[in-house]
């Protein structure tokens, strides 16, 4: 275990040093990620200037489900580049067979592949959202709400980084990643901005029970803004509703065994 | 023989060629679906609430967002990968040799790239919000079907839209020229399109005071030919005099050399006679 974290601290040293080596290319990317989740933000706050409100949420705490989605899928993102190449870098090529050879688990390699800097831009982005939308909101903060906020964002983390491990399951029998995998990674972090309840019941339950987003997004987040949940929910159910993020990610990663078993190489 | 043959003939090849790709247009028709689906759900919400009368009104604003989704691949959002493919082997360099005018081409080109994968996810799309929606009885989600007037309408701005987009497209394009490599630019280029109605005042003329910069398309093939000849123009400096001398007494591949001196800074195994020359 220890000797995992050891090993993927040089993988991401390593991957910050060749980033860094290529200076503007990195600033301009993580400033062209900045831009293009404020301007997305400024979308929100341009039907708040017209509506006021949205279904009796205000646009303060909009802002709140919008920062913490942002912060939880740009760590996830980060983190998660060799998953998201695993069907053009690893199955196309015949890749992975280096990868199985070496002497630690695949998955954690594919985690090395490269922590990617540039998404600190929308995560800067999404902190400064959340930091208005807590400055602006009256909420009494104490060590229980501080926790069940980090506790969502490791959830959200453990479930982004599972739908990741997902996709990249898929493609050993698929070979090329699947785009259609985007409307739960991105469409996810877009449905997730806004808050559950506005959603049809149908869309609800997907996003509740097969992929648990509002667990990781919603449901604990209206414990911490101490709001009464227009869904009913109690208040034990939203401050455990993160854990689903992480059981999601392991039973990802039961479907990725599954796909390493199967794995035969290209031969090239 | 008509001037303009040589381009429609790219169009239409290059047309038919991406039009190959259905399996990726499949995923971006339920990519879309699902976009076009949330959005709806949040528009509805914040309509439910909305007093008083709003600049439009919830059926116009369905009917956006499910054209908006149609014609999202429309926007001027990415470059062409075959493009930057070329740019980057330096294969680019051929289309100067071509006997057409490179704008024109290119513009032809790019025309084809944005309208064709538009037009794989734009039918289905719109089969399915304007027929299907209603079979499923929500009839109050469904893209209305146009008046006469309004379709023409429509088709002529669609038509002018297309065109629009390509120039831009092809801007984006040309700047790979100066930076051999389109990641910057396909990662800037979302920025600036967005599928959002802008219904707010105070946006909505933020957004017309941008379209105004945003140089008209007549403008455009004008502003190409100065930058084309921006990268012709004779070398100054002691490196660049001496670029120039080697560039003297010129043949075809020097021309293209000189056309695009970016291409001719590194080292190519492809050109090996200029270690000759």
């Amino acid at each position: 275990m220890t000797d995992s974290i050891t090993m993927l601290a040089r993988y991401f040293g390593v991957s910050i040093r060749a980033q860094l080596q290529y200076r503007a290319s990195f600033l301009l990317s993580a400033a062209g990620q900045f831009l293009n989740s404020a301007i997305e933000f400024l979308g929100l706050w341009a039907l708040f200037d017209r509506f006021g409100h949205l279904a009796g949420w205000s646009f303060a705490e909009v802002a709140f489900f919008y920062g913490v989605i942002n912060c939880t899928f740009a760590i996830a993102d980060a983190l998660t580049t060799g998953f998201d190449r695993f069907g053009s870098h690893y199955v196309k090529t015949g890749d992975f067979d280096r990868l199985l050879l070496r002497p630690r688990p695949a998955a954690l390699q594919l985690a090395g592949h490269e922590f990617a800097l540039r998404r600190i831009g929308r995560l800067l982005q999404g902190l400064i959202v959340l930091a208005w939308a807590i400055s602006a909101l009256d909420i009494p903060w104490d060590a229980a709400r501080a926790a069940l906020l980090l506790l969502t964002v490791a959830g959200g983390v453990a479930f982004f980084f599972g739908l990741m491990v997902l996709q990249a399951s898929l493609c050993f029998w698929t070979t090329e990643s699947l785009e259609v995998m985007n409307v739960l990674t991105y469409g996810g972090v877009e449905t997730a901005q806004y808050p559950l309840s506005i959603y049809h019941v149908a869309f609800r339950r997907i996003f509740t029970f097969a992929v648990p987003l509002g667990c990781i997004g919603y449901f604990p987040i209206v414990a911490v803004l101490g709001v009464d949940d227009p869904l009913g929910t109690g208040r034990v159910f939203q401050a455990l509703a993160p854990l689903a993020g992480v059981a999601f990610l392991g039973l990802s990663f039961v479907a990725w065994g599954f796909g390493v078993r199967r794995y035969t190489s290209t031969g090239s | 023989m008509n001037r303009l043959t040589p381009y429609t003939a790219v169009v239409s090849a290059r047309y038919r060629n991406l039009l190959q790709y259905r399996a990726a247009a499949f995923a971006g028709f339920v990519t879309q679906l699902f976009w076009g689906a949330v959005r709806l759900m949040i528009f509805g919400a914040f309509y439910a609430a909305a007093e008083g009368p709003q600049p439009m009104n919830m059926v116009e604003v369905v009917a956006y967002v499910w054209l908006g989704q149609a014609m999202l691949g429309m926007l001027p959002w990415n470059t062409d990968a075959d493009f930057k493919e070329q740019v980057a082997s330096g294969a680019v360099a051929y289309d100067l040799l071509r006997p057409l005018d490179l704008y024109g081409y290119w513009f032809a080109r790019t025309l084809a790239f944005r309208t064709a994968a538009t037009t794989l996810r734009a039918i289905p799309m719109v089969i399915f919000a304007m027929l299907l929606l209603p079979a499923f009885g929500l009839a109050d989600w469904a893209l209305p079907a146009p008046s006469g007037a309004a379709l023409i309408g429509f088709l002529a701005a669609i038509t002018a839209a297309a065109l629009l987009s390509t120039a831009i497209t092809v801007v984006a394009h040309i700047s790979m020229l100066w930076t051999l490599s389109g990641e910057g630019v396909d990662r800037i280029m979302p920025s600036f399109v967005s599928d959002d109605p802008v219904g707010d005042g105070r946006a909505a003329a933020a957004v017309s005071r941008l379209a105004a910069a945003v140089p008209r398309v007549a403008a455009v093939p004008r502003a190409v030919r100065c930058a084309v000849s921006h990268l012709q123009r004779q070398h100054s400096g002691r490196r660049g005099r001496e670029r120039n001398r080697v560039h003297a007494g010129l043949d075809g591949r020097d021309r293209v050399v000189r056309a695009f001196p970016a291409l001719a800074r590194r080292p190519s195994p492809r050109r090996p006679g200029r270690l000759t020359a």
